[in-house]
């Protein structure tokens, strides 16, 4: 007589009259496998635990993803199906004077704990956000300039940062207009985070030539929307 | 003879020694075909055969979930994806001098633009009050009008949550001089019960303007 296993489930597989032998162990196998798996917030099953294609759902922390075989190795990967994610972190500036091309990457301090999901102030790194995983984000910029300047052509901007990367000022949001009183603006940015990148910054960039230092609150949001 | 057991998940009949082999086969392959794969249901229906870590979905509004005991004898969802959008808008009206902000909600349930909400999910004040608990992108509009020749005002426009104003992602903007439009985009959790309502600043010393504000909810990721 012998036995083998089947190769997802490891199902015991008689191949005699034994029968009955894989019964009691192939019952158990199928009702631990039944559906998806739930763990604990942060919890990785063993590898012996899974199976390829195998859905984990992490509690109430709204996690969940496939088991991944490598099938050299044959040990797992996640593939993330839901990873609700998202931090928020503002700060108060003072930006000095520079031209319109003078973008400076100025750091966010404080995280809102409000306006987090599945993250924490660890995520706040030299005051920019890192991304958790590779995947497609939006990030949301609010500017609130407190200095009123009367006249026309004062230039005051803010754009989201890339890696430190100015050259997506593209998509910054300019106040041009003279102002009485507080002005705001707010720019979006939608991107790609890879899976062959290690995680990046994503920061604030300010510009504003009006010849003297001005004060402006900055807002950040960066929401992971679909993991890649 | 060694006693049979239940399995945990699916209440199969585990018999050891086999004394009971044909009769746990028909059972357990009923129960094992039931719990395969994806559960369909119709909207709102419950699950045919519920069980710890069951995947369910709803056949026309894109709902899925699993399911996980609530201790208590029924079973509490956890949903892997639920499409969900709420619009509704309001009638203009005629607003003074209006230093400090002030609510303006959305009486207005647009259906045609809504995916999986009710006219039920207005909230406090005509604002929303969140269904289900996760992360939603707010997308509010207000059109602000004012009298012809009637100069430069400011305008804000903001958000109001749980009662609280809440000021950091406001848009400020200056009518010019009939009509402008400010948006406000906003994006944070939300628990089952959080509500939020459009609030606004008009700074037009004399005239009357008036403002049309219409709002969309979506959900970005459910996180019940």
């Amino acid at each position: 007589m012998s036995a083998t296993n089947s190769s997802r489930l490891k199902l015991r597989l008689e191949s005699d009259d034994e029968l009955v032998d894989q019964f009691a162990t192939n019952w158990h196998i199928l009702d631990k496998f039944a559906g998806g798996l739930l763990v604990a917030p942060g919890t990785t099953p063993p590898d012996s635990e899974l199976y390829d294609g195998c859905l984990v759902r992490e509690g109430a922390n709204g996690k969940s993803w496939l088991a991944v075989r490598n099938p050299l190795s044959g040990t797992y990967s996640k593939s993330w199906l839901t990873y609700p994610w998202q931090c928020a972190a503002y700060a108060n500036v003072l930006v000095g004077s520079s031209q319109p091309d003078g973008f400076v990457v100025y750091g966010l301090s404080t995280v809102d704990p409000l306006r987090c999901t599945n993250a924490d102030s660890s995520a706040l790194v030299g005051g920019q956000l890192i991304p958790p995983i590779p995947g497609i984000y939006q990030a949301q910029l609010h500017t609130r300039w407190s200095y009123a300047d009367g006249a026309d052509g004062i230039y005051k901007s803010g754009a989201i940062s890339l890696n430190g990367n100015v050259g997506v000022r593209a998509w910054n949001c300019d106040i041009r207009r003279k102002n009485n009183n507080v002005v705001t603006n707010f720019c979006a940015q939608i991107f790609t985070f890879s899976p062959s990148e290690a995680p990046y910054p994503v920061g604030v960039l300010l510009a504003q030539n009006s010849g003297g230092n001005r004060d402006v609150d900055i807002d950040l949001t960066l929401t992971l929307l679909s993991p890649k | 003879m060694v006693a049979p057991t239940l399995s945990a998940k699916l209440g199969l009949l585990v018999d050891p020694d086999g004394e009971l082999l044909v009769d746990n086969n028909y059972s357990n392959w009923d129960k094992v075909d039931l719990a395969s794969g994806v559960q369909h249901v119709d909207a709102g229906q419950p699950a045919p055969f519920p069980y710890e870590g069951a995947l369910v979905a709803e056949r026309v509004t894109g709902i899925s979930y699993t399911l996980t005991s609530d201790g208590l004898g029924g079973w509490t969802k956890r949903y892997i994806n639920y499409p969900y959008m709420y619009c509704a808008y309001s009638p203009s009206g005629p607003f003074g001098y209006t230093p400090n902000y002030n609510q303006w909600g959305w009486n207005t349930y647009a259906g045609v633009y809504c995916v999986n909400s009710l006219e039920t999910h207005r909230g406090p004040n005509n604002g929303w009050q969140c269904p289900v608990k996760g992360l939603y992108q707010i997308s509010m509009m207000q059109r602000w009008e004012g009298p012809a020749g009637g100069g430069e005002h400011l305008v804000c426009g903001s958000l109001m949550i749980n009662g609280a104003d809440y000021t950091h992602m406001e848009n400020r903007l200056q009518t010019n001089p009939t009509a402008t439009c400010l948006n406000v985009q906003y994006i944070r959790p939300f628990n089952v019960g959080d509500w939020v309502v459009g609030i606004f600043q008009n700074y037009a010393p004399t005239n009357q303007l008036s403002m049309l504000s219409s709002v969309f909810i979506s959900m970005v990721r459910p996180m019940a």
